[in-house]
């Protein structure tokens, strides 16, 4: 185990609010409906932050909280004004499953949407469910822990004697879910399902047969939830980049009693070779990681293993037990910032002069506009990059970038004031 | 408690930090919970800038709610103060702190001795203020507390522009055009605020002789506070368009005038400024004139586009339309009185059923409307907020004064020249052999599947689902009658014969119409005669 030096800023962290791991749940789970309980802000968030503007199907929308709702100042306010939105949704969508998505405001004024839930679910024949994604607690991708909980409330509970089978739990794209499956048939894995399933009708059945594995590293409260139903849990890396997927098989191998094949060390190198060019582009290179999805570990871990140097590392939440696998393999005597203060950090990255800055949306210009490359982090979030195959992409991602940095620093056109926001007359 | 699928403006603190982040040397504390960090991405992702946003987070979490929520709001005040050393901060409240019962000022009050900044905190209700007021309202605190100085008038005749800002709608240009106009009738630009000024510029508004409001939506509030403290008169008036901008220089020199000025005697002739005059007029500009628009946007930018339309273009508005509460009665008389038909409406599904029903030649709106023209395969062009990263392009690209003439002019051009080629590369989709598949394929004709029995494109849900006629399905399919289901209505294989017929730029309109005429009749199947029917009662009206 690396001795990893965590340093809890618990500061002004930027970061996404968790209501945005809707952007990619409602293409996942079919036929389902995110209602967002909440307010301007969270709408605004849906639409700017995550430049949503084509509906040519809607399948979220935010049930925005007004004045005169404040006012009402009866204990069912909520209750009938959620009943009479939720049944213009079903008529006009009919959905499968709708999430009731909790946010900071309606937690703040005690709107009680797991009850509300309840009762609506009668009422309208089909599953309306609490999905738990305040901002007041979560960070950007910890929102599918709560709809994954959501879902889970709702998965059947496995017959008794069912046969021994694996549950991956996360939303991948369906690239990577169907790659993930195909090497698990070839390894003769039985595989019970997948949660988020992608028709939310067939739920996993989940119980003490189950063997269940993280195909995202942020997704604590969900494997709790499951061991609380039995459910044995194998501890592994998060399957991203070649030698960390090498392991996420082998460990599921092990736990199914079978021995590794060797094949798997096979495709490990055949993958390291795809990415050869990245990875020759990378030896040496400094870089900081100072993402906001929570994937900053498993990032962290493949640039080391392509020979880059990780000069600053921050995540906006840790969780040691939820991350041990990904956290033993990271290189020794690292510090890594828990919601770090993002003035000070920048400040740091700046005198680092990193090759490679991985950051939110936020920072990246005003980075790029001191001539430090940036990659978004949200990338990783919204690209396949999971498995042997996407091993290519990411490393592609990554060192775009860097390409493109030195291209540019041949001109030197570094601009460090705002020009744009002054009148040049 | 109303369902919201998309906004045309962004809730009250997003205002209050486009005038805060436009302004250096003032900071913005979000007193909120960590979801709405968002914020600062607008800034430096839409609008590129280049610096950290001057935009801090207080990101309180839950156990903080009910406790110390006010301790780490000070925290953060204290962290900023020392790190960023501005003149100002202030203290804005999103939604989730509107609802708690904190008492910011006072805690900020106190704080006050010990700071070098001045603290301000401005009470935003995000529950009924949207992001024009909101800007409109910080902007005015802003004003109210630290515009102080003596109020001693410069020598020579000179004015405040204000209400500009970071994010607004080609701000960034129309700020150094509008500035032009002013010295070219001989008025000098004693400070510009928000956006072309700096947080020291307050102590010297007073000295301006007058103050300009390009645009009401923002600036306005902060124009009548610095009336009552210094006497300083105010023009509302936006530049948009040849006319306007004649107006906008006439109505400066003449306050200039009345303030005891001397006057400038600027008056020139729009034919050397700008292009739009010769052009308009020019042989090319002919096909505009029967040519009807749609026009939608913030108050100021609506009326003004819609205005030149009308009278400088010769694209007669048949709607115009508004998603600014605030000053949407003002915009309604003025409709009224132009004979427009005027509407509000803050919901875009409300809009694009509106230009659904007109079908106009040209959608001038915001970046929604472009995309709710493309589903009915209108040519559009955008004239209004809120920001998109599209809005803030490399060129100068001014909205208003003789530039921003011509840009607008352009605009409208440049549209219904791209609206016809993609008609023609539609035209010549239809050669057998002949495939296009570009980025105009998005904006092809949904109506006439040449083969009706194969499955329908990728493409074409996306183009079919948001006209009126809610579906096209192929009835053969089904096997049970020929031509084309559309909605309730069926489209006979001699109708749509004779639907080919008609020439290529007008056959979405005439089956459009067709189909209006068919639902008034209460016909379901559509006939040859019933496209006949319609057009001979198209030609009576």
């Amino acid at each position: 185990m690396a001795s990893l030096n965590v340093i809890r800023e618990a500061s002004c962290a930027e970061g996404f609010c968790s209501l945005g791991c809707i952007a990619w749940l409602y293409r996942k789970i079919r036929g389902s409906f995110f209602l967002i309980v909440g307010s301007h802000t969270c709408q605004y968030f849906m639409q700017s932050a995550l430049s949503v503007m084509i509906f040519s199907e809607p399948r979220f929308a935010t049930a925005i909280i007004e004045e005169s709702d404040l006012a009402a100042k009866t204990a069912d306010f909520a209750h009938l004004e959620l009943d009479r939105i939720v049944g213009d949704i079903v008529r006009e969508y009919n959905p499968t499953i709708i999430f009731l998505v909790g946010t900071c405001p309606a937690e703040i004024i005690k709107i009680d949407l797991q009850n509300i839930g309840e009762m609506l679910t009668q009422k309208y024949a089909r599953p309306i469910m609490f999905a738990p994604v305040s901002g007041l607690e979560h960070t950007f991708t910890q929102g599918e822990d709560g709809v994954l909980q959501a879902l889970l409330a709702v998965s059947p509970a496995e017959p008794p004697g069912a046969a021994r089978e694996l549950l991956l739990v996360g939303a991948v794209g369906d690239l990577v879910e169907d790659e993930i499956l195909e090497q698990l048939a070839e390894l003769e894995i039985p595989v019970r399902g997948i949660l988020p399933a992608r028709d939310p009708r067939r739920l996993p059945a989940i119980g003490p047969n189950t063997v269940a594995v993280a195909l995202q590293p942020y997704l604590s409260m969900t494997i709790n939830a499951l061991r609380r139903r039995g459910v044995e849990v194998i501890s592994c890396r998060t399957p991203i980049g070649p030698t960390a997927t090498r392991q996420f098989y082998e460990a599921i191998c092990r736990a199914f009693g079978k021995e590794p094949p060797a094949k798997l060390a096979a495709l490990e190198a055949e993958a390291w070779e795809r990415i050869g060019p990245e990875r020759e582009l990378l030896i040496g290179k400094r870089i900081a990681i100072i993402g906001d999805n929570l994937l900053e570990l498993p990032i962290a871990n493949l640039l080391y293993e392509m020979g880059a140097e990780i000069v600053e590392l921050s995540t906006p939440y840790f969780n040691r037990k939820a991350m041990a696998a990904d956290v033993a393999c990271l290189p020794e005597g690292l510090t890594l910032y828990e919601k770090p203060d993002v003035i000070a950090q920048a400040e740091r990255v700046i005198a680092l002069k990193p090759d490679l800055t991985i950051c939110g949306l936020g920072l990246a210009n005003p980075f790029e506009s001191r001539g430090l490359p940036t990659k978004w982090s949200i990338e990783f979030t919204f690209t396949p990059i999971h498995g042997f195959k996407h091993a290519k992409d990411l490393a592609e991602i990554i060192a775009r970038p860097v390409r493109r940095g030195q291209l540019m620093a041949q001109r030197g056109w570094y601009v460090d004031q705002p020009v744009n926001t002054r009148a040049a007359v | 408690m109303r369902l919201h699928y998309w906004t045309y403006e962004g809730p009250a603190h997003v205002g209050a930090c486009r005038v805060g982040s436009s302004i250096p040397g003032v900071h913005t504390v979000l007193h909120a919970p960590g979801g709405d960090s968002y914020t600062s991405v607008l800034f430096t992702m839409i609008d590129r800038q280049c610096g950290f946003p001057a935009v801090t987070n207080v990101s309180y979490g839950r156990k903080e709610v009910s406790t110390t929520g006010i301790d780490r709001m000070i925290t953060v005040v204290e962290q900023v103060e020392r790190t960023h050393q501005p003149r100002v901060i202030q203290v804005i409240p999103t939604c989730t702190s509107n609802l708690l019962k904190e008492d910011v000022g006072g805690a900020l009050n106190r704080l006050q001795a010990q700071c070098n900044a001045r603290l301000l905190f401005l009470q935003l209700n995000a529950f009924c203020e949207k992001e024009d007021q909101g800007a409109d309202m910080t902007f005015a605190g802003l004003v109210e507390a630290l515009a102080t100085g003596t109020g001693e008038r410069t020598p020579e005749p000179s004015v405040n522009i204000l209400g500009l800002t970071s994010l607004g709608f080609r701000h960034r240009d129309d700020l150094r055009e509008i500035t032009l106009l002013l010295n070219q009738c001989g008025v000098q630009v004693n400070a510009a605020l928000p956006l072309g000024g700096t947080a020291a510029d307050f102590d010297r508004l007073g000295r301006a002789w007058f103050n300009v409001v390009p645009y009401a939506e923002i600036g306005l509030r902060a124009a009548k506070v610095l009336e009552s403290r210094f006497g300083q008169p105010y023009l509302v008036h936006a530049p948009i368009g040849i006319q306007a901008t004649q107006e906008f220089i006439e109505l400066v020199q003449s306050k200039v005038e009345e303030l005891g000025g001397r006057p400038a005697n600027f008056h020139p002739r729009p034919e050397s400024l700008s292009r739009v005059p010769w052009y308009s007029r020019s042989a090319d500009s002919h096909y505009l004139t029967p040519k009807r628009s749609f026009v939608f946007g913030v108050a100021s930018h609506a009326l003004a586009v819609a205005r030149m339309m009308e009278e400088e273009i010769g694209m007669r508005p048949l709607a115009v339309g508004t998603f600014s509460y605030e000053h949407s009665a003002a915009f309604l008389d003025t409709c009224a009185q132009r004979g427009w038909q005027g509407f509000y409406s803050d919901d875009f599904k409300e809009v694009e059923r509106r230009i659904a029903e007109l079908m106009p030649d040209i959608v001038m709106g915001t970046q929604m409307e472009r995309h709710s023209a493309r589903r009915h395969d209108l040519p559009a062009t955008v004239i209004s907020c809120p920001a998109h990263v599209t809005d803030f392009p490399a060129r100068y690209s001014p909205f208003a004064g003789w530039e921003g003439a011509n840009v607008i002019f352009d605009a409208v051009t440049h549209t219904l020249t791209l609206g016809l080629e993609s008609h023609l590369i539609d035209m010549f989709r239809e050669l057998p052999g002949v495939e296009h598949d570009s980025v105009l394929g998005a904006v092809r004709l949904p109506d006439l599947p040449d083969t009706p029995s194969q499955p329908t494109q990728a493409a074409a849900p996306a183009v079919v689902a948001g006209t009126t006629t809610t579906s096209v399905a192929t009835a053969s399919a089904g096997g049970t009658a020929s031509g084309v289901l559309s909605g309730e209505l069926r489209w006979t294989d001699e109708a749509l014969a004779e639907l080919k017929k008609i020439p290529f730029f007008i056959r979405k309109k005439a089956m459009h119409n067709t189909e209006k005429y068919a639902r008034e009749h209460g016909i379901r199947e559509i006939l040859p005669q019933t496209i006949h029917a319609t057009r001979d009662e198209l030609s009576r009206k």
